[in-house]
């Protein structure tokens, strides 16, 4: 019995340990000093209040913020700078860098630091990591400000760092949502970039997954340059209408794979610039204008088991051809009239990729003014039964079927119904009324 | 003109090649969305290009036959010239019969889209507002036709005069006129592009639907970096306000024309 109670009294001392170490900081008190007096491995309570920036974290700490605890940088360069290790920052507000420069926090050659439910308002750039090593960036909001591109930073800057983990952080307003520069081993996932020049920017950028990110609304999706060995999957990049955009852009880059994705209602969803060993597979293009571009030489490139749905142009080929089956199957494309007798799933006919219209605006980019216009499109149908016109490529083993593994839930519209029955009854009761009129002469 | 708008909707609607072409209509809509409506989207896509290319295609046709042969069979059966006798203002005939083919037309048209939607519906579709959209310019474009139309029925002394011309004006603003347009492109200086593009959407109601839905859709990044500014000022309030006001004058003009000529039938009458 009495070593049950000794045991009790050491567990509730324990328990209270933390709150007995951690001391609590309020408005009173500077933020900075109470840091600067705090020793190695110290939990902070940041009570809510407004704390004057720029603060300077060199030792490991870990600073949990109530809500409503804001630092406010008041136009200085980094509003929080970390250059140690083991830091942990939870649930701060941090707003007002410097125009121009800086950022709301700036991680310096740190290693093994955690941001999390932070947010960062009005900064230039959100989050920069330089060299750093075993990061985490965890569900943070993220808002620049409201200027052109130009003048914007980027969301969250990695530059030389190593093993970086994003997740569900929510960007909008800035330069680049993300920019990986010579970052190695990054995972990427869940975030949501919107309103943004390139939502993912790769630059000289090795091994790591980007997964299930939602990018729309920006210039560009994914902007992958110079990059290696990089996973890209069953991310959502929908809506980059802008006539320069692209829903992803692979450019001089090698080994990356593109599996699962959702491209939908880009200007161009995806183009193929001088990549090397890069798989496209098993991802649905939707309802984009166009929904392939490949522009020079793609070697080892193939294009395998993906959707073409409602695109207004499949592909444009521009360079060296690539591949659009592995010698079993290939993609399914809308487009394609053909039978599959032999039951097998793959059409019996390869399926060429052409357009008139592409021939044409090669020659004419103005006519891009028709894309679709009723004349064009007869002469696009007529050619494509008279003519052959020169292939773009072609896919030998065209898929048949496929089978939508739709995430997004195949919900009733009412609306719809609602306007049709409007229409419907509407329509048949003038049809009835006007039949049934009576013509009284002279009115 | 409540008495000639009476006499022309229930003469109109009571036509069975006016019913044919509302089933038809009906048909092929349903069809186009029902075998492409597996995306919807606030933006234009190959499906909402089949449904509006449809409309582009039959509705100024189909407007042009029904309000031009009825007109000139009134008048070649002497019906209208009956009608002039009466004490009725040419102008109130005039409009009277502009209205009473407009509310038959517009029926046919809702009847189509009505079931298109519900089509789209039972197979799992998702409302857009380009449905919408679509169809409240589907219903302007029938009413500049039908502006058309009418005039061509009083100028036209029979219905095969009326049914040529009419099939004429059709093939021209639908057919002809886009390549026409590329023709001249590939000969006018390159300065002269935008307001080359600018014309021709003013001088053909057909391409001031077309322009007129995609911008209104916001999706005018579809006509490419070269217009890229006059597409943004297209999607802009001053753009759209601009094409209400182009539309209006396509069906103020004829009208007007038409009852100009009412007039002079008035005078001879």
């Amino acid at each position: 019995m009495r070593s049950l109670f000794f045991w009790l009294i050491l567990i509730v001392t324990l328990l209270f340990t933390k709150n007995v170490y951690g001391q609590t900081v309020e408005g009173h008190k500077q933020l900075q000093q109470a840091i600067d007096e705090a020793h190695a491995g110290d939990v902070l309570v940041v009570k809510r209040g407004v704390y004057e920036g720029p603060i300077i974290i060199r030792k490991p700490i870990h600073l949990i913020a109530e809500p409503g605890a804001v630092v406010d940088g008041d136009g200085s360069e980094y509003v929080i700078t970390i250059r140690a290790p083991h830091v942990y920052i939870e649930g701060l507000t941090i707003h007002r860098s410097a125009y121009g420069k800086g950022a709301g926090v700036l991680i310096k050659e740190s290693s093994h630091v955690t941001l999390k439910n932070v947010h960062i308002e009005d900064a230039h750039y959100g989050v920069y990591v330089e060299k750093g090593m075993n990061i985490n960036i965890v569900n943070n909001i993220i808002r620049g400000r409201d200027v052109h591109f130009a003048q914007r930073g980027n969301g969250i800057h990695l530059l030389k760092t190593k093993h970086v983990v994003v997740s569900q952080n929510d960007i909008s307003r800035v330069q680049d949502g993300l920019y990986l520069d010579g970052a190695e081993h990054t995972t990427i996932e869940k975030n949501k970039v919107t309103n943004a020049r390139y939502a993912i920017h790769f630059m000289y950028a090795e091994d790591g997954i980007a997964k299930e990110n939602v990018l729309t609304e920006n210039i560009n999706g994914i902007m992958m340059m110079m990059s290696k060995r990089f996973t890209i999957e069953q991310n959502t990049i929908a809506k980059q209408l802008d006539y320069r955009g692209y829903g992803a852009l692979i450019y001089d880059s090698e080994h990356v794979v593109m599996h699962n994705n959702t491209l939908l209602y880009n200007s161009t969803a995806l183009s193929l610039q001088n990549g090397r060993h890069c798989t496209i597979k098993a991802n649905e293009f939707i309802g984009n204008y166009r929904a392939l571009h490949s522009l020079y030489e793609n070697d080892n490139t193939i294009v395998v088991e993906n959707k073409f749905l409602g695109n207004m142009e499949d592909a444009l080929i521009q360079g060296a051809p690539i591949a659009f089956d592995d010698g079993e199957k290939g993609n399914y494309w809308d487009t394609y009239q053909f039978y599959d007798l032999n039951d097998d799933g793959i059409g019996d006919a390869p399926h060429r990729i052409r357009s008139m219209y592409s021939r044409l605006l090669r020659q004419w980019p103005s006519v891009q003014f028709y894309f679709q216009s009723p004349a064009l499109a007869l002469l696009d149908t007529t050619e494509s039964f008279f003519t052959q016109a020169q292939a773009q490529g072609e896919d030998r083993f065209p898929l048949m079927e496929i089978d939508f593994n739709k995430n997004e839930t195949n919900e009733r519209s009412w609306r719809l119904l609602l306007f049709g029955s409007i229409l419907l009854v509407s329509s048949l009761f003038m049809f009835v009324y006007g039949r049934r009129m009576k013509y009284e002469k002279n009115g | 003109m409540n008495t000639a708008m009476k006499y022309q909707w229930m003469m109109m609607i009571r036509s069975k090649w006016l019913m044919s072409f509302a089933i038809l209509f009906a048909i092929l809509s349903s069809t186009v969305i029902a075998s492409s409506g597996h995306e919807t989207a606030g933006v234009f896509t190959r499906s909402t290009a089949a449904l509006l290319n449809l409309s582009l295609l039959l509705v100024p046709l189909v407007s042009l036959l029904a309000g031009s042969l009825f007109i000139a069979g009134e008048k070649e059966d002497g019906r209208l010239s009956l009608i002039l006798t009466y004490p009725i203002s040419p102008r109130s005939l005039t409009f009277g019969l502009y209205a009473g083919s407009c509310i038959s037309l517009w029926t046919v048209i809702a009847f189509g889209y009505g079931s298109a939607s519900v089509v789209l519906f039972t197979t799992g579709g998702t409302w857009s507002t380009f449905f919408f959209l679509s169809f409240a310019l589907t219903i302007a474009l029938t009413s500049i036709f039908l502006a058309i139309a009418l005039f061509i029925g009083l100028v036209a002394s029979n219905r095969l005069q009326a049914l040529g011309v009419s099939l004429f004006i059709w093939a021209f603003f639908v057919l002809f006129y886009e390549f026409l347009t590329l023709a001249l492109l590939s000969l006018v200086p390159k300065q002269f592009t935008i307001l080359l593009f600018g014309l021709s959407v003013i001088c053909n109601p057909v391409e001031l639907m077309r322009v007129w839905t995609i911008t209104a859709m916001k999706s005018s990044a579809l006509f490419g970096p070269q217009l890229y500014e006059w597409s943004k000022w297209a999607e802009s309030t001053s753009g759209q306000l601009s094409f209400v006001a182009i539309a209006c004058v396509w069906m103020i003009v004829p009208l007007f024309l038409a009852n100009v000529w009412m007039k002079r039938g008035k005078r001879h009458a």
